[in-house]
């Protein structure tokens, strides 16, 4: 198992700005009104600062999510087995009630990718 | 209040036996149990969907089947709720979320598969927080779920619905999920019995992902007896999850002996004392009393030390909510679920992208909002060190602790912790809106069996001053859960908690 040291690792002063909060967002593909930028900026700060306590654990030579019991290797045998038809797996696409079969093809319709 | 002769107090093995026997059809029971519902269910809103003609269409194969296929069925014409994160085929199925509005699965989870197979009828969905982050059932699409002891209440969470479900006996037995405590808060919460099962022991195939390295399935019942023949059933090795663990499945039931004679309950009092934790007075004198009630029965205390208890909560929500941003990315419109529309003013370049946004934008409501903000703030290069690396260290250390106190040298080893479940008796509804950490460290207790993993069961423990349940734990061995049920099932038969039921209001 891979042994990595996270021991020392400097305390996180700096506050989370608005800023802050508007590119994890960006990255989760949220994108928040002011309102709940304000807000999230104060209440993951609060979570954050409470979070810093755990800079307060040594872990120098601790592993990440180590458990006594050894995982166990689940290989299976490479055989075909039945799974989702095309049939099914469609139904649930979000425009898949108002097309035909011959509208969709099979596939997932998504808005256009290339202007 | 059901009257003494309804069905719906029965115990399981009791139904089982009288749908068996002829002495009611399974479809009696369903009906029963569906009309308790539509008597009820407007006041407490426990339920997300009713299946009433496939029930008793279930129902009614039931009681079509042969002698000798009836007396393989271990949980024959017994109704059952399921948690709306668990998948049934063509049952809708939302995780108590915009984002999956009208989503009907194209197959059932295994869980749900092996009910069927027991011959237990599936009634209907219950509510839950969305994706089930959360511990007060607020946080729905479909609105808060009501406590039947106090609809001023929280039922708990985020198995809120299936709690209140079995409080309220809608069905004897109710399915819930455990991230972090969210079958056995609500299950304090609501004065049932609730099991979070060894991570592995229950398969997961077909439950809506939420933190993959901590979501189990288990039962809500209203006995320890009842929760041994559920998970009887749906523990085992699957195919189709990989982290089903293939170790040997005990016969629950016949565990349920009563001498206990010997057994070493681990006592971790110096986490009570913790700031976080701010446990209530009624709490500690339910959880003396308890203690009482086992060493009469020859069990005996040991004080023990988890030195990392404090750090759980933190190290929780940082993980879990990495994870969730994870698992949650998946709901972005193209597949299933609801899709956004665009408008006009949207860059036409860019529509795909658009088009996640807007959908994750209007499909998530703002608890889980948060969390995927969170979990992606813990894991953003230049942060993933400081928090989620160094949770998932601390993490390794809680563990220790408990493998520690498990494994003691000597004869130090504890065959069991006993904690309350929860600091407090169940909140107010809309008490933590404004601020989340405040119901994130009511789950002091809670969190660490799901990030060490281990069997943890919630149990009836007696009433606080304002006559609201409250639940005391016990965390056991991995995969000694025939442990946990037995000592559990001692105390059940000492104490009267388990036999009062909330008075309903019409």
């Amino acid at each position: 198992m891979l042994s990595r040291s996270y021991g020392r690792v400097l305390y996180m002063t700096n506050q989370l700005t608005p800023d802050d909060v508007k590119r994890i967002a960006e990255l989760a593909h949220l994108q928040l009104s002011d309102e709940e930028t304000e807000l999230f900026t104060r209440q993951i700060g609060d979570i954050q600062r409470y979070a810093e306590r755990l800079q307060e654990v040594d872990t120098t030579t601790v592993e990440m999510n180590r458990d006594k019991n050894e995982p166990v290797d689940r290989r299976r045998t490479d055989q075909v087995r039945p799974s989702l038809s095309r049939e099914d797996t469609l139904t649930n696409a979000p425009d898949g009630r108002e097309l035909t079969d011959e509208e969709h093809s099979g596939y997932f319709r998504v808005p256009r990718v290339i202007g | 209040m059901a009257t003494s002769k309804s069905v719906l107090d029965w115990n399981i093995i009791k139904i089982r036996d009288a749908v068996r026997s002829g002495g009611i059809s399974a479809v009696e029971v369903c009906q029963t149990s569906l009309d308790r519902i539509s008597a009820y269910d407007h006041i407490y809103n426990a339920m997300t969907a009713v299946f009433p003609d496939e029930a008793l269409e279930q129902a009614a194969a039931v009681d079509r089947l042969s002698q000798s296929d009836r007396s393989d069925r271990p949980l024959l014409g017994v109704p059952v709720t399921i948690k709306d994160v668990i998948c049934s085929r063509g049952q809708k199925t939302t995780a108590a979320s915009r984002i999956l509005k009208d989503f009907h699965p194209p197959y059932d989870a295994t869980v749900v598969t092996r009910l069927k197979q027991a011959g237990a009828i599936i009634l209907g969905k219950t509510n839950c927080d969305e994706f089930a982050m959360g511990s007060s059932t607020e946080h729905s699409a479909y609105g808060a779920t009501k406590n039947p002891w106090n609809t001023e209440r929280s039922p708990g969470g985020s198995s809120g619905g299936a709690a209140a479900a079995v409080a309220a006996q809608f069905t004897p037995v109710s399915i819930g999920t455990d991230t972090g405590g969210s079958i056995r808060q609500p299950a304090a919460f609501c004065g049932v019995v609730g099991l979070k099962p060894t991570y592995g022991r229950v398969s997961r195939y077909g439950l809506l992902a939420f933190a993959s390295s901590f979501d189990q399935i288990g039962p809500l019942t209203n006995s320890v007896e009842d929760s041994a023949l559920i998970l009887q059933v749906l523990a085992g090795i699957d195919q189709a999850d990989a982290t089903s663990v293939a170790q040997p499945v005990p016969d629950y039931s016949e565990a349920l002996t009563s001498n206990i004679r010997g057994t070493r309950i681990g006592v971790p009092r110096k986490m009570f004392e913790h700031a976080d934790a701010s446990i209530d007075n009624d709490i500690l004198r339910a959880y003396d009393a308890a203690l009482d009630i086992f060493t009469s029965a020859g069990a005996e205390l040991v004080d023990i030390v988890l030195p990392h208890a404090a750090h759980a909560v933190p190290t929780y929500y940082l993980v879990a909510p990495a994870e969730a941003s994870s698992n949650l990315a998946r709901y972005d419109g193209v597949r299933y679920g609801l899709r956004a529309s665009l408008d006009e003013a949207d860059d036409t370049e860019k529509e795909l992208d658009a088009m996640y946004t807007r959908t994750r934008n209007v499909g998530f409501g703002s608890e889980v909002k948060r969390r995927i903000m969170l979990g992606t703030y813990a894991l953003s290069a230049g942060y993933y060190d400081a928090y989620y690396g160094k949770a998932q260290q601390v993490r390794s250390l809680i563990r220790l602790d408990y493998d520690n106190v498990f494994d003691g040298k000597n004869n130090t080893a504890v065959d069991v912790v006993a904690m309350p479940t929860t600091p407090t008796a169940a909140f107010k509804l809309g008490e933590h809106e404004e601020d989340p950490l405040t119901m994130y460290l009511g789950d002091i207790f809670t969190v660490s069996a799901n990030l060490t993993g281990l069997p943890a069961l919630s149990i009836p423990a007696g009433f606080s001053t304002e006559q609201l349940p409250i639940g005391l734990q016990l965390i056991g061995r991995a995969f000694n859960e025939d442990f946990l049920l037995k000592l559990a099932h001692v105390y059940e038969q000492a104490t009267p908690w388990h036999d009062s039921r909330p008075v309903l209001e019409i």
